[in-house]
């Protein structure tokens, strides 16, 4: 808000579509920082992310689904691009250095503490937080491939994230919990929401022919293209920006691996096996969603062409080399139905008995033979550096509102040392007040 | 009425009205916010698939001083708007069944989904600065409220979430303060200085 007061005393307008300021100057720079803060806070990019993890943890999956997911996104980016189209000039490439580095390390860090996550709902809300590096970085680049991709992200992960939530939501109501390692085998008894939950999956982790593949795909061209004559030291790092764009998606494959895996796909623990699947009130809002991850990422010119390059000005001729959605599409169905026949003739030509696992000495339970997705990247929490990194995080040290509240904490400490009750004291502080204020007014004077 | 005016209002008004209603009507909040929705959503592909339109509402004008209401359409905001209220609509649809009837607090529910539905749409359709600033706080409100409906310690995430995103707004008065004094020391003229639009 001070942003627009400080946009109002520059350009003497509140009105958006008056105002155009070069970012050369200090007041426009402290202006567009301040609006910046308030998008990102709001689509939950570093380092103001941290009320969006708790509040997964807490608040309804369908509330999660609709705000930090979906809208959230949609008006923080929607803000960003406004701040960096409209409102300001964008040619300080210190500015763009700052985006580029807030979208890069947001991707990275935000999927590091994903990955070992065992809340269902706080691991999918890091996510939500890891995705908008993408749109922040995509915008950064200043190039209309990397803006027209930060702003198809933003669209894509309002889409996957918010069917990702009510899948989500859709295991806890049916099964009653979010916690990964008491879920498993939900496969069979939840195949509506496995399916859209494995396309959402595929979609975020960036896996063709999926949305999620399409704008990341355009956001890497971005950082590609990235010119220094408009981004300065940001477009001479791009490697780096790249190299964590990409490994940012792996990480988040493997992240989502566990994810399937610990739901719908390790054995099913003995108190889940009455689960059923959720209503289709439910079903069909996560169904609308999922198809729309797989129309937008086969058919993705219709909705560059139907929605962001008429929103962006962009030319349609400035983007994209080579990507033939249609012909890949046909190859991985293939692939998947070759699959598929080679299983069901292996299992149709096998004659297996299956038994109940005996190991030392006696038949094991079905509990003891559980192997939950919580445990796949314990390796990667222990490792040195990582550690350090998510004991720093489990305690607070990288939150602004905990150490926040612990400044406030002292400094009500020291206030409440002040006022003791003892009058000498108090009158020790008002002379020593008067005395300060006579020694400014002499100086001045 | 605009055609843009009504996915603004409509919904905050319905909304907050659905916050003070009593909790056996809790069908009718259902129903409501489930037409709301719909209604908001079908406006979104109008407004979508219709030309570039713009809506001037003169709020306040004392002596020279105005305060207008701009809401306008881009080839932006038209398709984040569009999706917009196609989430809030499945958001709905969804929490009919997610949201049971032996939930505690659905008035307030529903109520919050409206705002945040009508906040986002002014967000998208403003033009003017202020208004944005005002739906954006609408947003961050319901946004608080939707979380303490989470039930147990859901209070301080909401709060951490409502002190994280709107700890700018703390730097909103020293601004005003701060570019009050100046302007008004440079002009010379309370007029001037309150006439918001130049």
């Amino acid at each position: 808000m001070l942003g627009v007061f400080m946009i109002w005393a520059i350009s003497g307008t509140f009105v958006i579509s008056d105002i155009s300021l070069e970012t050369t100057s200090a007041l426009p720079i402290i202006a567009f920082l301040l609006l910046m803060t308030a998008a990102i806070t709001k689509a939950g990019a570093l380092p103001l992310h941290t009320w969006l993890p708790t509040s997964g943890e807490y608040a309804p999956a369908s509330v999660m689904a609709l705000l930090p997911a979906a809208i959230d996104k949609l008006l923080g980016i929607y803000l960003l691009v406004i701040i960096v189209k409209e409102i300001f000039i964008l040619n300080s490439p210190a500015l763009s250095t700052i985006l580029a580095v807030i979208g890069a390390a947001t991707v990275i860090i935000a999927v590091m503490i994903a990955m070992v996550q065992h809340n269902l709902k706080k691991l999918l809300s890091y996510h939500a937080i890891s995705q908008v590096g993408y749109m922040v970085l995509g915008i950064a680049t200043g190039t209309p491939v990397g803006i027209a991709g930060g702003v198809f992200h933003m669209l894509n992960h309002a889409i996957y994230k918010c069917c990702l939530f009510l899948c989500g939501g859709a295991v806890e109501q049916a099964a009653g919990t979010p916690e990964l390692d008491r879920l498993g085998g939900l496969g069979k008894k939840m195949p509506i929401t496995f399916v859209t939950c494995l396309i959402a999956a595929l979609s975020i982790s960036g896996i063709p022919p999926f949305n999620g593949f399409v704008s990341k795909w355009m956001v890497y061209q971005g950082v590609i293209q990235m010119n220094p004559a408009q981004t300065g030291t940001a477009a001479n790092l791009w490697p780096i920006w790249l190299t964590c764009a990409m490994f940012g998606s792996a990480l988040t494959l493997a992240s989502f691996v566990k994810l399937i895996h610990s739901m719908f796909l390790s054995r099913l623990p003995d108190e889940l096996k009455d689960v059923k699947e959720v209503s289709p009130a439910m079903t069909i809002p996560m169904i609308v969603l999922a198809s729309l991850c797989v129309f937008f990422g086969v058919f993705y010119h219709v909705p560059l062409k139907l929605f962001i390059y008429p929103a962006l000005n962009t030319p349609e001729t400035s983007i994209f080399g080579t990507w033939h959605s249609g012909l890949a599409t046909i190859l991985i169905i293939i692939g998947i139905g070759l699959g598929v026949l080679i299983w069901l003739v292996a299992k149709l030509s096998r004659n297996v008995r299956t038994v109940p696992t005996w190991t030392c000495g006696e038949v094991q339970t079905n509990e003891a033979m559980r192997i939950p997705g919580t445990h796949f990247y314990k390796t990667v929490s222990r490792m040195g550096g990582l550690k350090q990194l998510y004991t720093g995080q489990e305690k607070g040290y990288f939150d602004p509102y905990d150490q926040g509240g612990r400044c406030g904490l002292g400094l009500t400490g020291f206030l409440r040392w002040l006022h003791s009750g003892v009058l000498p004291m108090y009158l020790t502080w008002v002379t020593l007040g008067l005395l300060i204020i006579i020694f400014i007014v002499c100086e001045i004077r | 009425m605009n055609i843009l005016c009504i996915p603004v209002f409509l919904p905050l008004i319905v909304g907050f009205v659905l916050l003070f209603l009593p909790n056996k009507l809790k069908s009718t909040s259902r129903a409501l916010t489930l037409i709301i929705s719909g209604l908001t959503f079908i406006l979104g592909i109008r407004i979508f698939t219709g030309g570039e339109s713009a809506y001037n509402w003169l709020i306040l004008q004392l002596g020279d001083v105005n305060l207008d209401l701009l809401l306008i359409t881009t080839s932006l905001s038209k398709f984040v708007l569009l999706f917009a209220m196609g989430f809030g609509l499945l958001i709905t649809l969804y929490s009919l069944k997610s949201v049971g009837p032996n939930a505690k607090r659905v008035n307030e529910y529903y109520g919050a989904i409206l705002l945040t539905i009508g906040g986002s749409a002014g967000i998208l359709l403003s033009n003017h600065l202020l208004f944005l600033l005002i739906f954006w706080e609408i947003v961050t409100v319901s946004l608080y409220l939707l979380i303490t409906t989470g039930g147990k310690n859901s209070n301080f995430a909401a709060t951490k979430s409502f002190a994280m995103i709107g700890a700018s707004d703390a730097a909103f008065m020293l601004g005003v303060c701060r570019f009050y004094a100046r302007r008004l020391y440079d002009m010379g003229n309370f007029g001037d200085f309150c006439n918001l639009r130049y």
